[in-house]
């Protein structure tokens, strides 16, 4: 690699190494040594299982576009006002929670300036009031999450109204429904979530950051906040990015906060492994009557053999749905009438299992027959079934908010590495998960926690905030937690999903192996927020939520290994293999 | 600074091998030819350099291309931070944090307890708490200290008797806006800084409002004494194992201290322990750093260097005693804290436990710091 040619003082232009020759530069990231950055990532619709260990494959992509490595990029002379020491791609979850904790850092408040980019609009975050229908992207907040946005002074913005404490979680893995819960987490003295709409989040992490950041933190969104393109600038000590409108920005360190299809992992050529789940997830706002006198705080899940159907409390008399299923089926769910859907998820939490396969298939058949099934088809399949126990089930629905069902396809995956070169993964960017432990926001707190603590401590030793030195204690303390929820996850999925075995195999087994499934019981009660176990683990879990106690216990590893197993068992060799190399992987981390 | 053009223009194979040598951790800086306190035989790979140094200037005056390529890739094998000196890098938050608990966290500075305050939160040590510090690092290697000294608000000297470690530094730091950089003259041998790469490099850096100030000389520690130079904060980092005449260059780095301001210290001990891992591993096993580059008479023990201090720098006429109880003795001057490798965590620790206990030794058994603060009046 060579300089292509020298800067001439008060030049206007200067010349910027490809970023794809990168790997001979000062600073050369631990990740993306011998990679190109044009390399796409594996996406879960065209990634068979089989590509599994990227991480440890040998393929390397640097050759592909030797042709444009000698292209040189000229790029204008970036001001001061225009260099940051930390851009952060995506105003979102991740990236809006990120600067209200680096605001939260004396050390880093007043001395690091800090430039947030979004491509899309906040106008909605900036007005939203809670006033208007419920939104259909809702998360379950952990108490450790809930507990640090006080910290950070975050949740004082939250509009309490629109909050929803979870006080008790109750699960079915059992083919007839109105069977004893495999699972039942009775009340404990505090929520163990809060279910809170993404965007109640959004606006009171953004009114956080309007409070602090006047001085130090740089918001651009729309058109002038949406990322073009990235370069490394010459000595590998800051990244240049152009925005729209030919704008440049320069920053000592790029955050990816960008979302599942990251640009920024995308540029710093950072593998990640990645399946799909062949599962769509169909969300919806239900409206039912308040199911007890004390109103509507249980969370709910079944499992079905088509995915995990959730009924997450909002209100007393609404809750928001999560199915996750076949995606011909939630094509199929999407396109009936509202009123329709809703005795189809009443169906799905009351029949029993071959019943409810029987009434898919007439949806199916009618959908493709262009003639989706009505509301009365539906109920004329029902009341035989109805349960009459006082097992507890959710309060019948009464209706959807149409324009709240939507759905999102699911999948797999795992950034091989949090670290680029001056580029750092966080959220989605970093890692997707199945829903059905309500763990994918929660995960992105935590890494930005993670991340803000090691910029502090950076920043105090006077750090260079991009560097990989003082990056890596990030890395090393998420990769291993997330990759133990991601793989656990995995497992569950795969657990309930392939029963083709034995029959009746989750009702035979299903509570004994749950049980026996240390992490995977934590899992659940950790996706809504709870401290779980006893003795040691407990403590850890209080303090550090139970990936951080499984990831570093023993109990956890041993654990996660019996999901292992038993999947393997249970979903035959495909599965088998993939997590075969996850517990792979994570023993190699 | 013409002399460096020697340098660049022996021959690529020869100037790479030497400068590769005395890049490496051991050889690091300080151990220059020049001075009295820097003996006849210093380390092999310096001789190259020293020839270099007597060298008449040469009629260099453009900037070779291939020499800043050549520059670049040393820069970036010493900077990498997997690379080579993935230890050292380690090393550095620790180096800081010890400075930062002796520079910043000391009780004499603390403001007087009022009832109004007492609700202010602690913010010592945080954000740029070496603002408005003179600091000096003597024997700098490619800045990695001075660097971070100059991040924390600090004006900082880096000083170094290699000349390819300055141009190194230089390089690196000239690339850097979020550096409060001086370019003092090229490090590439030219004078005119007008045509100087460097310089332009450092224009558009913005660095103009970067608190703060950074520059490297190539020069020695003892120069920098006889010119009156004075420090709030002066470093000495893995230095004092390579002089010939430690005595001459701890008096030299304590003159140079500010009244009220601090000695910073880090060495390696004279146990069995570190010459297992300095000689026996790190030279002759592993091959981390060349065989011969330690001498392991030349190593100070901790008390030893205490007493040094005492008996030989001015005792507590002129430096301060500890704070800490337990560490008053009352023939030494100053604290030492060992530096363990966490291999686990991969990072280093400082090691604490009373003084005087087996644990505290056993701390200090390898890789020490030693802070002593000097009096105010
Ligand atoms: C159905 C469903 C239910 C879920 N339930 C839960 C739950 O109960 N609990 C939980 O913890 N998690 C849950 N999750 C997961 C959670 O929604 C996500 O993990 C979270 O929203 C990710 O946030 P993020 O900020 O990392 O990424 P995103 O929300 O994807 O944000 C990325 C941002 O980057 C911006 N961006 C992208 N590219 C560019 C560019 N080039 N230039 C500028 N800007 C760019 C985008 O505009 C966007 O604003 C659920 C997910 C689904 C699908």
């Amino acid at each position: 690699m060579r300089i292509s040619t020298r800067t001439i003082r008060g030049n206007t232009t200067r010349l910027l190494y490809q970023s794809c020759e990168r790997s001979v530069l000062p600073n050369t990231s631990l990740a993306s040594t011998s990679r190109s950055t044009n390399h796409l990532v594996l996406t879960p619709t065209t990634t068979p299982r089989s590509d599994f260990p990227s991480r440890f494959s040998t393929r390397h992509h640097s050759t592909s576009n030797s042709s444009s490595a000698h292209e040189i990029i000229t790029i204008p002379d970036i001001s001061t006002k225009d260099t940051y020491d930390i851009i952060i791609i995506g105003a979102a979850n991740a990236g809006l929670a990120l600067t209200c904790a680096l605001l939260d850092k004396p050390s880093l408040r007043d001395t690091t300036r800090v430039l947030l980019l979004d491509g899309g609009s906040l106008d909605r975050v900036r007005s939203w009031d809670g006033t208007g229908e419920w939104e259909n992207r809702v998360s379950s907040l952990t108490a450790e999450n809930v507990q640090w946005l006080r910290d950070i002074g975050v949740w004082k913005y939250i509009i309490q109204g629109r909050t929803c404490p979870v006080q008790e979680m109750i699960v079915w893995a059992n083919p007839t429904p109105n069977a004893t819960p495999t699972l039942h987490f009775p009340p404990l003295d505090h929520p163990m979530a809060h279910m809170t709409e993404n965007m109640n989040l959004q606006q009171a992490l953004f009114r956080r950051i309007d409070e602090l950041g006047s001085k130090t933190v740089d918001v651009r969104e729309g058109p002038a906040g949406r990322v073009g393109e990235m370069r490394l600038g010459e000595g590998g000590r800051w990244v240049g990015l152009k925005l729209g409108g030919d704008q440049w920005v320069r920053g000592s360190v790029v955050v990816g906060a960008d979302g599942p299809n990251s640009p920024v992992r995308k540029f710093s050529g950072i593998d990640s492994y990645a399946h799909g789940y062949d599962t769509h997830a169909l969300v919806a706002t239900l409206q039912h009557a308040p199911p007890s006198l004390y109103g509507n705080h249980t969370a709910m899940q079944r499992f079905l053999p088509t995915g995990p159907l959730a009924f997450l409390p909002l209100s007393p008399t609404a809750s928001t749905l999560v199915w996750s299923t076949r995606p011909a089926h939630a094509a199929a769910y999407k396109r009936l009438a509202a009123d329709t859907l809703a005795e189809v998820v009443n169906a799905g939490f009351t029949l029993q299992e071959d019943t409810l396969a029987r009434l898919n298939e007439q949806i199916l058949r009618a959908d493709e027959a262009g003639l989706p099934l009505a509301r009365e088809q539906v109920i004329s399949m029902m009341p035989l079934e109805q349960s009459t126990g006082d097992s507890p089930s959710p309060p019948p629905i009464t209706g959807i908010h149409g324009p709240s069902v939507a759905s999102f396809p699911l999948r797999l995956s795992h950034a091989d590495s949090y670290l680029g070169t001056r580029t750092v993964l966080v959220g989605d960017a970093a890692h997707t998960v199945h829903p059905l432990a309500g763990q994918g926001l929660n995960m992105g707190l935590a890494d930005v926690r993670s991340l803000s603590n090691t910029w502090d401590r950076a920043r105090r030793l006077g750090g260079d905030l991009g560097g990989a030195t003082d990056l890596l204690p990030y890395p090393r303390e998420r990769w291993p937690a997330n990759q133990l929820l991601l793989s656990t996850t995995d497992a569950l999925h795969h657990v309930f999903r392939n029963r083709a075995g034995p029959i009746n195999w989750a009702r035979g087994m299903g509570l004994e192996v749950i049980n026996e499934l240390g992490p995977i019981k934590k899992l659940l009660m950790g996706g809504a927020g709870a401290d779980v176990g006893a003795g040691a683990g407990a403590e850890k879990a209080a303090k550090g939520g139970w990936p951080m106690a499984a990831a570093s216990g023993l109990e956890g590893w041993l654990g996660f290994k019996g999901a292992v197993g038993l999947a393997a068992g249970m979903a035959g060799e495909v599965a088998k293999t993939g997590l075969r190399k996850a517990a792979d992987a994570l023993e190699r981390r | 600074m013409k002399r460096a053009s020697v340098v660049l223009r022996t021959s690529r194979s020869s100037l790479s091998n030497s400068t590769r040598s005395r890049l490496s951790p051991a050889s690091h800086p300080g151990s220059s030819s020049s001075g009295p306190f820097f003996g006849q035989q210093t380390i092999r790979s310096l001789s190259s350099s020293s020839k270099a140094y007597d060298a008449a200037p040469s009629s260099f005056t453009t900037i070779n291309q291939s020499e800043i390529s050549h520059f670049s890739r040393l820069s970036s094998q010493w900077w990498s931070p997997t690379g080579e000196f993935k230890l050292l890098h380690r090393m550095n938050p620790t180096r800081l944090e010890y400075i930062r608990q002796r520079v910043a966290f000391d009780e004499r500075d603390e403001p007087e307890w009022t009832y109004a305050g007492r609700k202010q939160a602690d913010t010592r040590g945080t954000g740029r708490w070496l603002q408005g510090k003179r600091c000096l690092d003597v024997g700098c290697g490619g800045g990695l200290l001075s660097e971070s000294l100059a991040r924390l608000g600090g004006d900082v000297v880096g000083v170094d008797a290699s000349e390819s470690n300055i141009t190194i530094a230089n390089l690196h730091a000239s690339q850097d806006p979020f550096l409060p950089y001086k370019p003092v003259s090229s490090p590439l041998g030219s004078t005119t800084s007008s045509s100087s790469w460097f310089a332009s490099t450092t224009t558009s850096a913005g660095s103009s409002s970067i608190p703060g100030s950074l520059e490297y000389r190539h020069t020695s520690a003892e120069a920098l004494r006889d010119a009156g130079e004075k420090f709030d904060v002066v470093c000495a980092m893995e230095v004092l194992e390579h002089v010939d005449e430690p005595a001459e260059f701890m008096r030299c780095l304590g003159e140079m201290v500010k009244p009220g301001g601090h000695l910073i210290i880090s060495t390696i001990s004279r146990t069995p322990l570190a010459r297992l891992l300095t000689l026996t591993m790190a030279e002759d096993v592993l091959r981390l750093v060349s065989p011969g580059t330690h001498t392991y008479s030349k190593f100070v023990k901790p008390s030893e260097l205490r007493r040094f201090v005492y008996s030989d720098m001015g005792g507590f006429d002129t430096w301060e005693p500890e704070l800490n109880a337990a560490d008053v003795r009352k023939d030494e001057v100053g604290e030492t804290k060992g530096i363990v490798y966490d291999p686990l965590g991969g990072v280093w620790r400082l090691w604490g436990g009373a003084v005087g206990t087996i644990s505290r030794g056993l701390g200090e058994g390898c890789n020490y710091m030693f802070g002593a603060r000097k009096r105010v009046g």
